[in-house]
């Protein structure tokens, strides 16, 4: 097992707001990484999330989720960047599935987060020259 | 059937162990893949740096376990062959295959316990070092100096920890030769079987001998995990230091030492000692069997004795890896923002990521189940022989031997069941570490990655 997938498994199991906590410093930590390692960064951190089981994955991008939304409007705009470009490399499956889970989070979350979220990335999309990503509905 | 059933625990047990000395090497391995990352990203920048060469005990510790197992099975494969014989009534082939397999087994334990021992050795090598030069070399890179003192590695060894591990591995590995030679002697002279002689009495020496040399080991390997609590805590403390004087903000000082560090200490002394008197009380019945203290039955606490000195080690061990678990738990909390903070110290950037104050209940991030786990299998091995023992006194005192030598075949099963869920136990909280140290490995390795590419850049 990887790294990442060892370090996700761990904060997938810890205990909800020790997973918050961990995962904000993470977070926080590649938004401030260069563009490539941060691309490379999320790549694994979103193929290792997709590798686990549906019932800790859920919980997990949830967390992720409402971490991503809470960050500063800079370290968003990285993360989104980063993560969109990680998309190309780890291949339909992964970033589907991930972007899929992600949406139905949001969406539990209530329909205002989902749209600030979809907003938010066709937003960076637009400004950085990416496709836009495709929300399924 | 009594000879087969002790293949099997002393097989499983073997396993268990195995499987924590491999556990240990995947440790090493990723502190040592930790340390190779971040050596590479500071010599992009410009670093002088020397690679350090492994020493003697890091090459030979993995050796070590694949030859301590290896040992086991040719023991479990020679105690086929004796029972084999047994049901034969081959008396010859018998007693020669006892000979064999007993010291075999002695040099089994022996490479396997030292094994994980010195496995730990290198851990509190490879981890010393990167706690004393992460920082220093986070500072060059900053400064932009080049040239850095060179660290001496084997100042970072506890050199009393080693030869205690020399000792007990020794001591191990030798204690059941002399009961083979006993045995050899006694038979060629006698052509008799030496249990229930002076001789056979003997061996009951030599037999604890070798708990001996195992507590000596578990001593030891409650030390080099202490030291690994201390190398634990010195990161926290100097990235501490390094984010204050880089990043120019204020770090909150770490919490006090956990009091159970001090626990760890007790037990393992503890340990120790009772296993040495009880060694001695041994060794004086041996001398005074026929005369002084001949009339008491000493003999009957020679299991429950031992039992109680290895609780005692195993409850250390478990108390300094619940102590590890939350030191690596709070070390994850805080290495990510003590990087994002440098990292902006070097991009000219003044956000500041706030670092977590001194958690007031370390405690709550311990894997306490799986401690709780191994008290409940110290309390096995205790329930396998303090009870049976009182038992076979008093059966021995109603002079019911039959129904003592029935209590004598319980004893085995009932503590190797103990055993067995101290080592799963031991082997979890492993598992649960080797998490813990991958995570680390990432966050290290593009942490001084991004210190490195900014640095350039900047330039």
């Amino acid at each position: 097992m990887s790294e990442m997938n060892e370090m996700i498994k761990m904060l997938a199991d810890a205990p909800e707001e020790q997973r918050q906590q961990m995962l904000t410093q993470r977070l926080k930590m590649i938004a401030g990484q260069p563009e490539e390692q941060r691309v490379k960064s999320l790549a694994g951190l979103i193929t290792a999330v997709t590798e686990l089981k549906e019932k800790k994955m859920k919980p997990f991008i949830a967390t992720r989720t409402k971490i991503l939304l809470g960050l500063s409007s800079e370290e968003k705009e990285a993360i989104l960047v980063g993560r969109m470009k990680a998309g190309k490399m780890v291949g339909d499956k992964i970033h589907m599935t991930d972007m899929k889970v992600t949406l139905e989070v949001a969406k539990q979350m209530g329909e205002e987060k989902l749209k600030m979220l979809t907003g938010l990335m066709k937003q960076i999309a637009e400004k950085h020259g990416l496709p836009t990503p495709e929300f399924g509905y | 059937m009594k000879r087969f059933l002790e293949i099997i625990p002393l097989l499983g047990l073997g396993f268990l162990k195995l499987g924590i000395g491999f556990a240990i090497v995947t440790i090493v391995k990723s502190i040592k893949s930790t340390g190779e990352n971040a050596t590479g990203s500071f010599k992009k920048a410009g670093l002088k740096l020397e690679n350090n060469k492994a020493p003697f005990f890091a090459k030979s510790f993995p050796i070590m376990l694949i030859a301590g197992i290896l040992s086991e099975l040719v023991a479990a494969i020679i105690m086929i062959f004796w029972i084999i014989a047994g049901v034969n009534g081959n008396e010859y082939a018998n007693h020669i295959y006892e000979i064999i397999t007993v010291p075999i087994e002695g040099l089994g334990v022996a490479l396997l316990i030292g094994g994980i021992a010195f496995g730990l050795t290198t851990i509190v090598l490879n981890l010393g070092i990167q706690v004393n030069e992460l920082p220093k070399r986070l500072k060059a890179l900053v400064k932009g100096e080049k040239d850095l003192e060179e660290l001496q590695p084997k100042s970072l060894i506890p050199r009393w920890t080693k030869i205690v591990t020399i000792t007990g591995m020794i001591v191990t590995g030798s204690a059941l030769i002399p009961v083979a030679i006993i045995r050899a002697v006694h038979y060629a002279v006698n052509y008799s079987p030496t249990y229930e002689t002076p001789v056979g009495l003997n061996a009951l020496l030599w037999d604890t001998w070798i708990f001996l040399g195992i507590a000596i080991l578990l001593f030891a390997i409650s030390y080099w995990l202490l030291r690994i609590i201390k190398w634990l805590r010195r990161q926290r403390t100097q990235l501490g230091k390094t984010v204050e004087e880089i990043a120019e903000m204020e770090v909150p000082t770490i919490e006090n030492p956990l009091k159970i560090t001090t626990a760890v200490h007790s037990f393992a002394t503890a340990g120790l000692m009772w296993m040495f008197i009880f060694f001695f009380v041994i060794a004086i019945y041996q001398a005074f069997q026929e005369t002084l203290l001949g009339v008491v039955t000493l003999k009957m606490l020679i299991k429950p004795g031992r039992a109680i000195s290895l609780a005692l080690l195993f409850i250390g061990i478990g108390l300094a890896l619940l102590t590890i678990v939350v030191n690596l738990n709070l070390t994850a909390f805080m290495l990510p923002s003590s990087f994002s903070n440098i990292v902006n110290a070097i991009k000219k950037d003044n956000t500041r990521v706030e670092l977590s104050q001194a958690s007031d209940k370390p405690l709550k991030l311990s894997p306490m189940k799986l401690f709780i786990g191994l008290l409940i299998g110290a309390f096995i091995v205790l329930l396998g022989t303090i009870p049976l023992a009182i038992l076979r006194i008093s059966y021995q005192f109603q002079g019911l031997t039959q129904s003592q030598l029935t209590v004598e075949h319980l004893i085995g099963p009932v503590v190797s069941t103990g055993v067995g869920l101290i080592f799963l136990m031991i082997g979890l909280f492993f598992s649960t570490i080797v998490g813990f140290v991958k995570a680390r490995k990432t966050i290290i390795s593009e942490g001084v990655e991004s210190c490195v590419y900014y640095t350039i850049e900047k330039k």
